[in-house]
């Protein structure tokens, strides 16, 4: 029934007391989606933007919806509904010895989540987004009622739905293609960088030979270590009996301890135990679903930023920018004296439509506590950014503003303009629609 | 057991019965009011366990809803089900204090509607001599306040109706069990601020399966000593009390 929730961001930098409904079946959800002004779909609630709420919005939770409503064993094509957890999805697919190759980190995140924000994983260089598996899938908007969508028919609100932050109405089926598995289990090799460009020629020279591959980089240190870290490199092996072993949650991935660990002097001691830890020039092999969800069992890491949560900026820096962006980036970090708890690359490939979070270049992760200094910070980044042409991922920022999006985003005015004559009336409204202005 | 009967299979405890019976392999005949999501439903358990799955569309609560058809289409599809599962039930905002016209189609869902299954299909049982029936209440029918009124007593008679039919199942070899749960988490729970424990769906469809019930169970148990104690409570102490 139609209450009063308390949502907030995955980051817990913005919370709101809004009506949330949770429908069960399809006559429910129509009846809903007609009877309010305007509403917006929630996922499992993992992303760090307000993209799932909005004041005076209904906040139609999905995750009801989680069925799996075909598979052809042929063309391992699958369809479901988008509450289902990705964690479940790739149970199912190991079992048929199939795979979903763009997955994002956790478990519990849904695909219709992954959709909205066409989310990545770490083989993105090789595989893609989310969105390069989707075939088809079908958006409910209150006005123009269900509309089945795919690159063949209403292709516009098809590319507008991908990545389109979940405007364009409530996504109820998706039909998804899938990989062959090369192997139940995952073998990964770790190597050391020096700094953050050697972390990243490592990863280019590595990218050919290996499935995924992804850095941990320490931004805390000063000088010719900035960056200093590791790189992982991982490629499918035959395991037997490891692909649906899951890993054990300590912590939900929303808990939250009372107060912030994440000190400057505790970040740094934390960071160098972690990295000596690392077992450099040694290969390990574990599960499908341990590798494929690398966050799953760290909860700890997201709760010890206790109530007042952090900030995550991340950015697809162009290629033959990187060398300068990196110099850059140490200046920005030694004036801010902000801890960073993570540090972590990707290799990117393809070219950013939309508002989507696509590139060519590297992509870089970091993690602050969200304390004062942490905004200061992140319009640093902001700035240096549109001066290096990266771009940055909406799903995981709480607080950029129309005039960064717009001048990051070259298609800003299309998906603006594309979106507004779709829904002229804003039936689907979100706080993170506001703030960027769309 | 190797085929089982649904009734409100597609959302909540049914959803979880259905999942929980799928994953041990068990052949499934799902029965609820809309098609999609019976469709949907069945695609799932297929998808999922490999299990056949065969779906109705049928409102229990409608006049003109047949038992004795619904049986034949088991027997027909399935073989003699060798238990059958009746979750559905609704509430309605309209229930509350004293109104006359819910009173008929509350009951029709929460007490005719079940009965008569478990009639139909404790028959067919009896002259088997095996199978299993079980119904489910609520921790209403021991607690009626003034919202959800006719559905306490729908639940109570069924409780009832379930009491007397056990006297009579049981000695020829078919269980019959009524579950009375209590909060669960579902569309009517969703964001609510309540006083006790909401119980997961699929944990209550994996209680009910994974055990030989029979009786009056309560699901979470703690909801026994509750019901005890509210069953007792002299009137002007139960009229005070705040639900």
């Amino acid at each position: 029934m139609r209450s009063s929730c308390r949502l907030s961001t995955f980051d817990r930098t913005d919370r709101l007391v809004t009506a949330a409904d949770r429908p069960e079946g399809y006559e429910a959800l129509n009846k809903l989606v007609a009877r309010e002004k305007t509403v917006i779909a929630r996922g499992a609630g993992l992303s760090y933007s307000a993209a799932s709420f909005g004041l005076e919005t209904l906040s139609v939770d999905m995750t009801r919806f989680d069925r799996i409503l075909a598979y052809e064993p042929n063309t391992g094509m699958i369809t479901v509904e988008p509450g289902l957890r990705v964690g479940d999805l790739l149970a199912v697919l190991a079992a048929k010895s199939r795979h979903l190759p763009a997955l994002p980190g956790y478990p519990e995140i849904t695909v219709g989540g992954c959709v909205a924000f066409d989310v990545h994983g770490k083989s993105q260089y090789h595989t893609g987004n989310f969105g390069d598996w989707v075939e088809e899938f079908r958006v409910l908007h209150p006005e123009h009622g269900e509309i089945a969508c795919s690159r063949n028919s209403e292709r516009e609100i098809f590319e507008l739905t991908i990545g389109g932050l979940g405007l364009t109405g409530i996504i109820t089926q998706v039909t998804l293609r899938t990989a062959a598995l090369n192997g139940t289990g995952i073998q990964t090799s770790c190597v050391r960088a020096r700094d953050l460009v050697e972390a990243a020629d490592i990863m280019r020279a590595h990218s050919a030979e290996v499935d995924t591959l992804y850095s941990w980089n320490n931004m805390n240190l000063r000088g010719r270590g900035f960056g200093r870290g590791v790189v992982f490199l991982e490629k499918f092996v035959a395991v037997p009996k490891m692909a649906v072993a899951r890993t054990r949650r300590l912590f939900g991935i929303r808990s939250q301890l009372p107060l912030r660990i994440w000190t400057r002097t505790l970040t740094n001691l934390v960071l160098r135990l972690y990295e000596r830890a690392q077992p450099v020039g040694k290969s390990r092999v574990s599960g499908l679903h341990t590798s494929a969800f690398p966050i799953e069992g760290k909860e700890v890491y997201y709760a010890a930023f206790g109530r007042l949560g952090f900030r995550e900026y991340q950015m697809i820096v162009p290629f033959q920018r990187w060398v300068a962006f990196v110099e850059a980036l140490a200046r920005v970090f030694e004036q801010a004296r902000v801890p960073v708890t993570l540090g972590s690359l990707k290799l990117f490939k393809g070219t950013g439509r939309l508002l989507r979070f696509r590139g060519e270049g590297i992509c870089l992760a970091i993690d602050v506590p969200a304390i004062a200094a942490s905004l200061g910070l992140f319009s640093e980044l902001d700035r240096l950014a549109l001066a290096m042409e990266a771009r940055a991922n909406l799903s995981k920022d709480s607080r950029m503003g129309a005039a960064t999006c717009e001048a990051m985003f070259g298609e800003y005015a299309e998906f603006r303009s594309t979106l507004r004559r779709f829904d002229p009336n804003r039936r689907c409204q979100s706080r993170l629609r506001g703030l960027i202005g769309v | 057991m190797s085929s089982a009967l649904v009734v409100g299979a597609t959302t909540g405890v049914g959803r979880g019965i259905a999942r929980a019976l799928a994953k041990r392999g068990v052949d499934l005949m799902l029965v609820a009011r809309t098609e999609r999501d019976l469709r949907a439903t069945a695609a799932d358990m297929e998808v999922r366990f490999g299990i056949r799955a065969h779906w109705l569309v049928t409102d229990i609560a409608l006049p003109g809803f047949e038992p004795d058809d619904l049986l034949e289409r088991c027997k027909s599809l399935l073989g003699d089900v060798a238990s059958v599962f009746v979750p559905a039930g609704a509430v309605s905002d309209e229930d509350y204090g004293p109104n006359p016209d819910i009173v008929a189609p509350i009951a029709a869902v929460n007490y005719l509607g079940p009965a008569r299954i478990a009639a139909t299909f404790g028959r067919a049982m009896r002259s088997r001599g095996a199978g299993q029936v079980i119904l489910f209440s609520s921790i209403a029918a021991a607690a009626p306040r003034g919202r959800n009124v006719a559905y306490s007593a729908a639940k109570a008679a069924l409780e009832i109706y379930a009491r007397g039919l056990r006297k009579e199942l049981e000695p020829k070899g078919v269980r019959l069990a009524v579950i009375a749960l209590g909060y669960v988490d579902t569309r009517l729970s969703f964001g609510m601020k309540l006083r006790f424990p909401v119980a997961d769906p699929d944990a209550v469809g994996e209680y009910v399966v994974s055990r030989r019930l029979h009786g009056r169970c309560h699901y979470p148990r703690f909801w026994w000593w509750i019901t005890l104690v509210l069953r007792h409570l002299p009137w002007p102490i139960y009229r005070r009390m705040p639900f």
